[in-house]
């Protein structure tokens, strides 16, 4: 400021971003990298696909179907992890909560007896038990919350291992999913063409979780709570409040997850624990544009997160890649997009902050 | 006027300074090893008493048992001491497991392609040396929480490895002295490979509190800004650390790849995860600054006592995984409890 400014320091803010606001707008939007890669991506395919037909068959009715059943379940999961991200936590407990809402709703149903809607009520209240010991830990007792959902990570995949055993071989094993067709068919049946259910569920939740972050109260404390902390509770948010519904919220949809996936596979396995999900959905919400601190990130930016993770996936199982390609891009896609997001996306809302 | 003492001298003996006036139990409880010493004793206690009640279905007291956990210790050993300087500069690593597979895999790779064994090991040192800068260059550099580097470096490198390896183990026959050095016996019954944790136990204990480098590891991860303000290099003490941390885990896995004569890199999967344990349960703070080499070898020996217990009992598997998990919130809560009293 050497220049001396004919105007007053409030007018020459408000003026500095008049000329560019409308392209600083977007590029400030923590979903707006995601945007630009998940578009470029697409493009590329579809050029793949005209240069060499029968190649690539990544836009044949068959190949979308499979997307249009597994991004929604990664997405529902991220979007819950992304949430939780937003409040300034984590969970690294979801791949097992997944599992056991499942394990427990065909528990209820075919060992037990119970019917589908007890049984889906009994994956419900364990969802909402784990998300509320997750925040009883990190808030009360003042762990970590990666640390505290580590705890529960363990724990889970030895609870889901127990209620796994056979009563019959006193093993852990698989059980299958027999909820009815009907309700199969709701969670994963076909719709139309390549489109399945999960879509739909999928827009559904991602329609809650807009109107929950950008509409409601509640997710305005969400931001402010993991924007800072103490600013927040200066201004009289209940900061308890917007973590716990966060840690909820996060469980039940884990749960939710689970029991979509479960119905389109049609058994669960306690090995499900370890495929390393909650890693996935957590690598979704920050290649999102979801600020790993709190305070920062979109829905529609977790969703893409999610849908470029699948398809990326997707495109090297049908070119034949090896498997083990995927686990060297996911990390390196986490690693870089944190990088971005901690040292070019935050300048424009959260201050930085070392764990 | 109180001098400043942060650089001075170990924290440890600090902390074992202040409260020297009082009881024994006041200056336990007061060392960051202190609760696992007790816990550790107390288990250890408990087996022996039950192995002599019940000798014949409880086998704890015999000597096949004793060698097994001789040689079950060592690498997880190993690696939470790499992992737990590291915590005490206030850092993560999340990808010993895969460095732990990686290193020892280019070994066995290296010396069955004709490289004399000593340059082999240097192929392997190679490795977790530049998996170490990596992790620590990414952090350092770009300002990112260690366990998000590490953890992508986790994804990268054992994918990596397995690219490299095509999934295929190697078989590994290093000559006789180099195999019996590190997998012998001594009067019968000392695994050779406890007697090297031993030693890496003893390396870490005088680079953590005779060297001055431990000494700023303490520093950097207690309070950096003013460890910086008295002129410590927080980046060089942090970097040290991210490659102690991946040596340490290149050495295990050197040790566990001789003794089972099989190049992998199929590690066991969540070795990292069992390693933050350890070192949580040994009173290593997670927020950095405090902790004791003595914690991580008894939080070590605990953590395999239990599953040599839940094996031996003939108890579902499933009681490690709530063991481990219920370990870490609890031994956090302690230590963070400990932390703010002392």
């Amino acid at each position: 400021m050497t220049q001396t400014s004919p105007t007053s320091p409030a007018a020459a803010a408000a003026t500095r971003y008049t000329e560019l606001t409308r392209w600083r707008r977007i590029t400030r939007s923590s979903a707006a990298n995601i945007t630009v890669l998940y578009g470029l991506l697409v493009l590329g395919l579809a050029l793949a696909t005209l240069f060499a037909p029968g190649e690539l068959n990544f836009f044949s009715e068959g190949n979308l179907a499979v997307l249009s059943q597994q991004v929604p379940i990664i997405a529902i999961l991220a979007i819950g992890a992304g949430i939780l991200m937003i409040a300034g936590e984590f969970d690294l407990s979801l791949a097992g909560m997944s599992t056991l809402a499942a394990y427990l709703l065909s528990l209820a149903v075919s060992r037990w007896g119970l019917g589908l809607f007890p049984g889906l009520l009994i994956a419900l209240a364990a969802a909402v038990a784990v998300g509320l010991v997750n925040s009883f830990v990190t808030l009360r007792l003042g762990v970590p919350s990666f640390v505290a959902t580590l705890g529960m990570m363990f724990t889970l995949r030895g609870i889901v291992r127990w209620v796994s055993i056979d009563p019959k071989t006193g093993q852990p094993g698989q059980i299958t999913f027999a909820a009815g067709d009907g309700f199969k068919n709701v969670l994963s049946g076909q719709v139309a063409g390549p489109l399945h259910a999960q879509a739909l569920w999928l827009i559904l939740v991602a329609a809650f979780a807009v109107l929950l972050l950008n509409r409601h109260f509640l997710g305005n404390h969400i931001f402010a709570v993991g924007g800072d902390r103490d600013a927040a509770q200066k201004s009289g948010i209940n900061v308890a409040v917007a973590k716990v519904t966060a840690f909820v919220l996060c469980a039940v949809m884990a749960a939710f997850a689970g029991i979509v996936q479960t119905a389109r596979i049609g058994m669960v396995d306690p090995a499900q624990t370890l495929t390393g999900l909650e890693l996935e959905a957590i690598a979704s919400a920050v290649i999102g544009g979801v600020y790993l601190f709190g305070g920062r990130g979109s829905v529609l930016g977790m969703v893409l997160g999610a849908a470029l993770l699948v398809t990326i996936e997707n495109v090297l199982v049908l070119l034949r890649f090896p498997g083990e390609y995927m686990p060297v891009f996911v990390g390196s896609m986490v690693i870089i997009s944190v990088i971005i997001n901690t040292n070019f996306g935050a300048r424009f809302s959260a201050p930085r902050r070392s764990l | 006027v109180i001098e400043p003492q942060l650089v001075t001298g170990p924290i440890e003996g600090a902390a074992g300074g202040r409260y020297a006036g009082r009881g024994f139990f006041d200056r336990l409880r007061a060392h960051p090893a202190g609760n696992v010493t007790v816990v550790f004793l107390a288990a250890f206690a408990a087996c022996v008493l039950a192995g002599l009640f019940w000798p014949a279905s409880f086998r704890f007291l015999s000597q096949n048992n004793f060698a097994l956990l001789m040689r079950a210790i060592p690498p997880i050993g190993i690696i939470s001491l790499g992992v737990g300087l590291l915590m005490v500069a206030g850092e993560y690593d999340l990808s010993v497991g895969a460095v732990f597979g990686l290193s020892s895999y280019m070994m066995v790779f290296a010396y069955v392609a004709g490289v004399p064994l000593l340059l082999a090991i240097l192929v392997a040192a190679a490795t977790g040396l530049v998996a170490g800068l990596i992790n620590g260059g990414i952090t350092l550099a770009f300002g990112i929480p260690s366990f998000i580097t590490t953890l992508g470096t986790l994804f990268i490198l054992r994918s990596g490895g397995r690219i490299i390896s095509g999934n295929k183990p190697l078989s590994f026959f290093p000559p006789d002295w180099f195999q019996s050095l590190l997998t012998g016996k001594l009067f019968g019954v000392i695994q050779a490979q406890f007697i090297w944790f031993l030693g890496f136990a003893g390396f870490a204990y005088l680079l953590l509190n005779r060297h001055w480098l431990g000494n700023h590891f303490f520093a950097v991860g207690g309070n950096r800004d003013s460890a910086v303000s008295v002129g410590i290099n927080a980046g060089r003490a942090k970097m040290a650390a991210f490659v102690i941390s991946s040596l340490f885990a290149t050495a295990a896995g050197i040790l566990s790849v001789t003794r089972v004569n099989s190049g992998t890199t199929e590690t066991q999967s969540f070795m990292e995860l069992e390693a933050v344990a350890v070192c949580v349960m040994g009173g290593i703070a997670l927020t950095g600054g405090r902790g004791s080499v003595i914690g991580i070898c008894l939080g070590a020996c605990m953590l395999r006592l239990v599953q040599d217990v839940i094996i031996m009992a003939q108890l579902p598997g499933f009681y490690l995984d709530l063991f481990i998990g219920i370990v870490i919130v609890f031994g956090v809560t302690l230590n963070q409890v400990a932390k703010k009293k002392y």
